[in-house]
C-alpha cells in the first residue's frame, strides 16, 4: 500500500503532545480569569501560576514547548494575551518582555524540580520562584529595551510592585503540582 | 471570552487580501511590525500609517473591527504614555508636581510610542482580520516544515496549536464542574482571607488539573489508537497555493518599506 507508514518506537508518546496543548490552553484561560481580591483592585490573574505550573507539571521541554506554542499563537493573532489581547505588537511592546521569558522561565522551573513523579514542596516551591526570577528577568530587559532606561527604574516599575502577589502564585504553583505529581505517577 | 478565543477574529470576506496565501500574509505582516521599529520620524509613521488605511481599504475591512481589535491595546498605550512621562527628563518642564516633572518632550515621546504600538496592532490586526483559524495553522504547519531537521517535528507544533484551542471549552467547563462540586461540599468561595482563598483556589485547580491532564491523555490514546505517527505520510484537506497576487503583494511591501528605509523616515 502507497503511503503507509512504519511504525516509530522512538516517537513519544502521542498524550505528550496532547498534554502540551494542555499547558497551552490553561495558560491562555488563566491569562485571562481574575480572582477577585478583598482589598485592592489590582486584578489576579493566573498567568504566572500557569507558566510556572506548566514547567513544574510537564518537565522542562514539555512546559518551554506550551509556553512557546502559546507565544506563537498569540503573536499570530489568537486573543490569548491578557485582556484578549494578541499580535506581536504584545511582544515587541512594554510589557513583552516578561512573555518572552515564559518558556525560559517554565524551563528553569521544569528542570529544577526534577524527574516526575513525588518531589518535597520545597523543592517544588525553589523550583517555582526560580522560574518567577527568569519572568522578572525577562521583564526587565524588556522594559530597558522599550523605553532605553536603566536597570533601576525598570525594576521599581516592573518587578517590585508585584512581587508580593507573584510569590504567592508561585507557592500555589508548587502546591498545586506537588499534588498533581503525586497523583499522576501513581496512576 | 470563549468565542473571542475559538472565532479569534476573523471576517470573512472574499478580498484581495482574504484570498492570499496565509503564508505570505503571516511573513510580510511580521516584517511591516518590524518596519515599524525601523522607522523614526513623524513624516515616516504618517505614511506607514496611509500604507495601513489602503490596505485596510483593499482588504474591505470595516473601521469598526479594526477599532474593537485595538481595544484590548488601550491599557498597554497607557502605560507606555505614561511611563514616557515620568522617565523622560530632557526638554521644557510643563508641569511639575513635587518629586514628578512633566517636560514637553516627555509628552512628545509619549505620543510616538503610542503611535507605534497603534501602527504594529494594526498591521497584525489586518492580518489576523483576513485570516481563518484553520488558515492560520495550516501555515504555521507549513511554515515550520523546515525545522525539522533540527528535530521540531511540525505536525505536532500544528497539533499543539489546534489542540490548544479545543481545550478551552473543556478547560472552562471542568473548572465549572469541580467548582460546584466543591460548592455542594459546602465551600464558600467569596470569603476569607489571602490565605484561605489560596487553599480554596487549590481546592479547585488540583482535581480541575487531574481531570483535564486525563482527558488529554485519553485524547493522545485515541490518537494512537488511530496510528497517529506525528503525521509523516499524512495529507491535508486544505491546499496552501501561491499565485500572481501574492508575489504582487510581495513585491509591493518590500519596495514600500525598502523606500521608507532608504529616505531615512
Amino acid at each position: 500500500m502507497p503511503g503507509a507508514v512504519p511504525f516509530d518506537a522512538r516517537r513519544p508518546p502521542a498524550s505528550r503532545v496532547t498534554r502540551i496543548a494542555l499547558g497551552t490552553a490553561l495558560t491562555a484561560v488563566s491569562a485571562q480569569l481574575a480572582v477577585p481580591l478583598p482589598m485592592t483592585e489590582v486584578p489576579f490573574t493566573l498567568q504566572v501560576f500557569a507558566m510556572l505550573a506548566c514547567g513544574l507539571i510537564l518537565g522542562p521541554a514539555g512546559g518551554a514547548s506550551s509556553q512557546a506554542v502559546y507565544l506563537a499563537l498569540g503573536a499570530a493573532g489568537v486573543p490569548v494575551f491578557a485582556g484578549l489581547a494578541s499580535g506581536m505588537g504584545v511582544l515587541l511592546g512594554p510589557t513583552g518582555g516578561y512573555l518572552l521569558a515564559a518558556p525560559l522561565a517554565a524551563a528553569a522551573a521544569g528542570a529544577l524540580a526534577g524527574r516526575p513523579g513525588p518531589t518535597g514542596y520545597r523543592r517544588l516551591l525553589a523550583a517555582a520562584l526560580a522560574g518567577l526570577a527568569v519572568i522578572y528577568l525577562g521583564g526587565v530587559v524588556g522594559l530597558c529595551r522599550y523605553f532605553g532606561y536603566g536597570p533601576g527604574p525598570a525594576v521599581a516599575q516592573g518587578v517590585l510592585p508585584f512581587i508580593g502577589f507573584d510569590a504567592v502564585k508561585a507557592s500555589l504553583a508548587a502546591a498545586v503540582a506537588l499534588r498533581v505529581r503525586g497523583a499522576l505517577r501513581s496512576r | 471570552m470563549l468565542d473571542d478565543i475559538i472565532l479569534g477574529q476573523y471576517v470573512p470576506g472574499d478580498s484581495f487580501l482574504h484570498r492570499l496565501d496565509p503564508r505570505t500574509k503571516m511573513i510580510l505582516s511580521a516584517l511591516l511590525a518590524v518596519l515599524v521599529f525601523v522607522v523614526h520620524t513623524w513624516t515616516g509613521y504618517a505614511l506607514y500609517f496611509a500604507f495601513t488605511a489602503a490596505l485596510a481599504a483593499v482588504g474591505r475591512i470595516p473601521p469598526r473591527y479594526l477599532a474593537r481589535g485595538m481595544r484590548p491595546m488601550v491599557f498597554f498605550g497607557v502605560i507606555t504614555f505614561l511611563f514616557q512621562l515620568v522617565f523622560v527628563r530632557e526638554g521644557r518642564a510643563v508641569l511639575d508636581l513635587w518629586i514628578l516633572t512633566v517636560t514637553d518632550r516627555g509628552v512628545v515621546e509619549g505620543f510616538f510610542m503610542c503611535f507605534r504600538l497603534l501602527l504594529v496592532v494594526l498591521v497584525v490586526l489586518l492580518f489576523t482580520l483576513t485570516t481563518s483559524a484553520v488558515e492560520l495553522a495550516e501555515a504555521v504547519d507549513r511554515l515550520l516544515r523546515p525545522l525539522r531537521r533540527v528535530g521540531v517535528n511540525s505536525y505536532d507544533v500544528g497539533l499543539v496549536l489546534s489542540g490548544a484551542i479545543r481545550f478551552v471549552p473543556t478547560l472552562l467547563e471542568q473548572a465549572d464542574k469541580v467548582k460546584k462540586a466543591q460548592m455542594a461540599r459546602g465551600v464558600v468561595f467569596e470569603q476569607g482571607n489571602l490565605i484561605e482563598r489560596g487553599r480554596k483556589v487549590t481546592a479547585i485547580l488540583v482535581p480541575l488539573l487531574l481531570n483535564v491532564v486525563r482527558r488529554a491523555d485519553e485524547l493522545g490514546m485515541a490518537m494512537e489508537a488511530r496510528c497517529y505517527q506525528g503525521g509523516v505520510g499524512r495529507t491535508s484537506r486544505m491546499q496552501l497555493r501561491t499565485g500572481a497576487r501574492d508575489w504582487v503583494a510581495a513585491a509591493v511591501s518590500v519596495a514600500w518599506g525598502v523606500m521608507l528605509v532608504w529616505a531615512g523616515l
